[in-house]
């Protein structure tokens, strides 16, 4: 990803002309992106109401089918149908996602707020807690967290919730730091204007940018955990339709039936290229001065 | 970047082909030597018999004072006959012309100490031993501080063999695993594998493979990978679903066996709503055995009437089967207050909604408490399950409040029924139902206390039939093992108990 950037990088260089304007009129990459994310969220609307099939409704005369026209992914090891545990499965994922991105984001984003602006101990206190979230492995802390709450579906967004606001707290921060130099801010700050005010009409709406960028990148990891902590026992239980939840449940069959692992695990695999496909081009064309900054979180 | 020339890739290229070439030459070796390879689950953990001596015992190491038989019975083995001297106490003879590995003659003496080992350890407590004696050259005296009549099969146990006692430490640690049996320790890989070699002056028939080798692979799927890419000769406990697959195979074949192992529902006796039997009664009428043995276990098992496999050991009572029957649990649930409500039934405003606790590391589990859930949900329950570690669900059930619990042990891994009492003595028992009966708990003790084989079948009956009737555990389906081995492997004959693979039988053709 990183070269990518940088490649683009010198093109701008080289043709003097900012990146933004272009736009995805020429990313292909973000074409791509943008196009397995819509296709996904159409999906995940629509597929469930079209199929047949109910997502947990076994028919045990029918296990372990491989892949035909009336089961394009197959079915399980209870004979429900494989793409219709998917369609509904991409609810869970994108909804979780997008739950506890928007947690991690206003998280985040309150707290940088709060550091970068107030300054002095209370940034200190909450930068040194920053710190310590970031310099803790995520998925280990939230593996222990779900852990300790018990298995379920909630616990795991919690969890998640919990480890990964973090980055958006730092990076809100610095770009506070610099913009509350800035002469619009002092400006505000002459006119007698509070800091509430200054903070939410004149701080925020400015760092908001790269805070949607970074949270695009975001959503991609957040279903990786998901799926993992799922997978690891954590979170959905049984029927449950979440592709972590299916891809444990076939593992003990892939010398049979190769598709109870693979359809989840592509799917999973494809949402997480399109979100990160898609965060990437936002990135290049919402703030192309903040790449290098956002390139070191 | 930094560009290689030509002459620096050609070279990495040639030192990658011979390195690849070497690990070739190193595993096709491994192949064709005398070596025996076998692979299960467990990982060895130690070399003390007092935590591990179940697994040198089933690569028979160590040879105990009894051993199992094919039929699941108590017979003999370091020792030649063991009778009941008085009621409290039991003679054992010791067979003559023994010798442990290291040269040291097996008599009352030398098997002294790592008995009185076993038996102060806290692996043991359940078992009331007084003392250990040696009254003569080849004779044991061990007594019970209370009528025990189960002592001989416990004393078939792995824990329970003697090793030689130059390989106790001064602090009474093992520090080399020492038996008697047909293969001898070489070394070992903690969790990962065991070396033996055969033993040459073996008292009984020398084994007839060279060297032995025991992996600990945790994953079903890699060893069976492993058995087909010719890593193992032989894998054990492998997935159902792998007995055909196996047996079309020209170079692998597929032992499938019954074994006393179970697995059943433990219902939470002190909660709503199975507090009430009549609930418990409407679960046993709800499941469909049969369908669960046909479909998931692809027929390999059995379905469970009560708590020991008929085909597999005497000791399993004439019991009133709970055949399938939806229309049955439905009045059941009526007769005990559950009125239909939509879906799901109620009684005073509360759903009848329940959750299953089951765990992965028995693969199937999980599928089958969905399949439960399906068929409970037909009749009007509300039913979630939990996946959860098996250690979590035994400390959370036994110190709180639970539903039920899909649950799977062997019912019989010493050969005595008085393994009921681990399940439903009021007092002794590990399993968690709560379950309390004056009748049943004077039946154990009373078989305890009999080394009449009439009088504690009679005992052991009384007691499955109350269990039958008041239904702390729900039997649903018995176990069946899938043992994989290579095609040239013969002599093979599966235990039924597995206190020992016996691998000192096989022979491979090569």
């Amino acid at each position: 990803m990183s070269d990518r950037t940088a490649d683009r990088r010198k093109q701008q260089e080289a043709t003097k002309q900012p990146r933004g304007t272009d736009g995805l009129a020429t990313d292909r990459l973000g074409q791509f992106g943008i196009g397995v994310v819509l296709t996904l969220l159409v999906l995940a609307a629509l597929g469930p109401v079209v199929s047949p099939y109910d997502p947990v409704e076994q028919d045990l005369s029918n296990r372990l089918e491989s892949p035909s026209l009336s089961h394009p992914f197959g079915t399980d090891q209870l004979g429900r149908d494989v793409l219709t545990r998917l369609l509904h499965g991409a609810r869970f994922s994108l909804g979780i996602a997008v739950a506890v991105t928007t947690v991690r984001l206003i998280m985040g984003t309150a707290v940088g707020l709060l550091a970068g602006y107030a300054g002095g101990w209370i940034d200190e206190t909450l930068m040194r807690l920053v710190d310590t979230l970031l310099a803790f492995p995520g998925i280990v802390l939230a593996l222990v967290i779900a852990g300790i709450l018990g298995p379920s579906l909630v616990n795991v967004m919690l969890a998640l919730s919990v480890v990964g606001w973090a980055s958006y707290a730092r990076l809100v921060r610095s770009n506070v730091l610099s913009l509350r130099e800035r002469e619009f801010v002092s400006a505000a700050r002459l006119l007698g204007r509070s800091r509430t005010h200054i903070a939410t009409r004149h701080l925020l709406p400015n760092v908001v940018a790269p805070v949607v960028v970074l949270a695009t990148l975001d959503i991609g990891s957040v279903i990786l955990g998901t799926a993992g902590l799922s997978f690891l026992g954590l979170g959905a239980q049984p029927p449950t339709p979440e592709w972590g939840t299916m891809l444990a449940s076939g593992r003990s069959y892939l010398r049979q039936a190769w598709w109870l692992v693979n359809a989840p695990g592509l799917c999973i695999m494809l949402t997480v290229l399109g979100f990160n496909l898609l965060g990437d081009s936002l990135r290049d064309m919402l703030s192309p001065t903040q790449t290098a900054q956002m390139e070191e979180l | 970047m930094y560009k290689f020339t030509r002459r620096q890739t050609l070279f990495a290229a040639a030192a990658g082909i011979s390195g690849l070439s070497g690990y070739w030459l190193q595993s096709g070796e491994s192949v064709d030597d005398d070596t025996f390879r076998v692979g299960s689950p467990w990982t060895p953990d130690a070399i003390d018999p007092v935590a591990n001596g179940w697994l040198w015992r089933r690569l028979n190491v160590l040879e105990p004072l009894l051993t199992v038989d094919y039929d699941a019975t108590v017979s003999p083995g370091l020792a030649t006959d063991w009778h009941m001297v008085n009621d409290r106490t039991w003679e054992f003879t010791l067979r003559e012309g023994v010798t442990f590995h290291d040269g040291t003659e097996v008599t009352a003496e030398t098997v002294l100490p790592s008995l009185t080992r076993a038996f102060e350890s806290s692996s043991m407590a359940a078992v009331p031993v007084e003392s250990v004696e040696a009254a003569a050259d080849r004779t044991i005296i061990i007594q019970t501080t209370v009528p025990f009549s189960p002592l001989p099969a416990h004393c078939t146990r792995g824990i329970t063999c003697p090793v030689s006692p130059s390989a106790i430490a001064n602090d009474g640690s093992i520090t080399e695993p020492i038996g008697t049996g047909p293969f001898q320790f070489e070394n070992w890989e903690p969790s990962s594998t065991i070396t033996t070699t055969a033993t040459p002056d073996y008292h009984g028939s020398t084994a007839h493979i060279e060297t032995l080798i025991y992996e600990g692979i945790t994953d079903d799927q890699t060893r069976r990978l492993k058995l087909e890419n010719g890593e193992l000769d032989m894998a054990r406990i492998l997935p159902n679903k792998a007995a055909d697959t196996l047996a079309s195979s020209p170079d692998l074949t597929a032992h499938t066996y019954k074994i006393p192992r179970a697995r059943y529902l433990v219902f939470d006796l002190d909660s709503a709503p199975f507090a009430d039997r009549k609930v418990r009664r409407a679960v046993m009428y709800a499941i469909d055995r049969d369908h669960i043995v046909d479909s998931l276990l692809n027929g390999l098992g059995s379905k469970a009437i009560g708590p020991f496999p008929a085909d597999v050991t005497e000791w399993a009572a004439e019991l009133e089967p709970y055949e399938y029957s939806p229309d049955k649990a439905r009045r059941l649930l009526t007769e005990a207050g559950w009125e239909p409500d939509g879906d799901t039934r109620t009684r005073d405003g509360d759903t009848l909604s329940v959750s299953i606790w089951t765990y992965n590391t028995r693969p199937l589990l999980p599928t089958i408490a969905e399949v439960i859930q399906t068929q409970l949900q037909a009749v009007g329950f509300d039913v979630d399950i939990s996946v959860m570690e098996s250690s979590t669900i035994k400390e959370q059930a036994t110190n709180g409040e639970f539903d039920t619990v899909l649950w799977s042990s062997s019912v019989l891994w010493y050969p005595d029924p008085d393994r009921l009492s681990d399940l439903v003595h009021s007092e002794t028992a590990t399993m968690f139902s709560g379950y309390e009966s004056e009748a049943v708990d004077r039946h154990l003790e009373a078989a305890r206390r009999t080394a009449d084989r009439d009088e504690r079948f009679e005992r052991y009956a009384a007691v499955q039939r109350r269990m039958q009737r008041d239904l702390p555990l729900g039997w649903l389906t018995y176990y069946a093992n899938v043992i994989g081995t290579r095609a040239d492997v013969e002599g093979y004959q599966p235990h039924p108990i597995e206190s020992c693979y016996h691998l000192e039988e096989v022979t491979q053709r090569r």
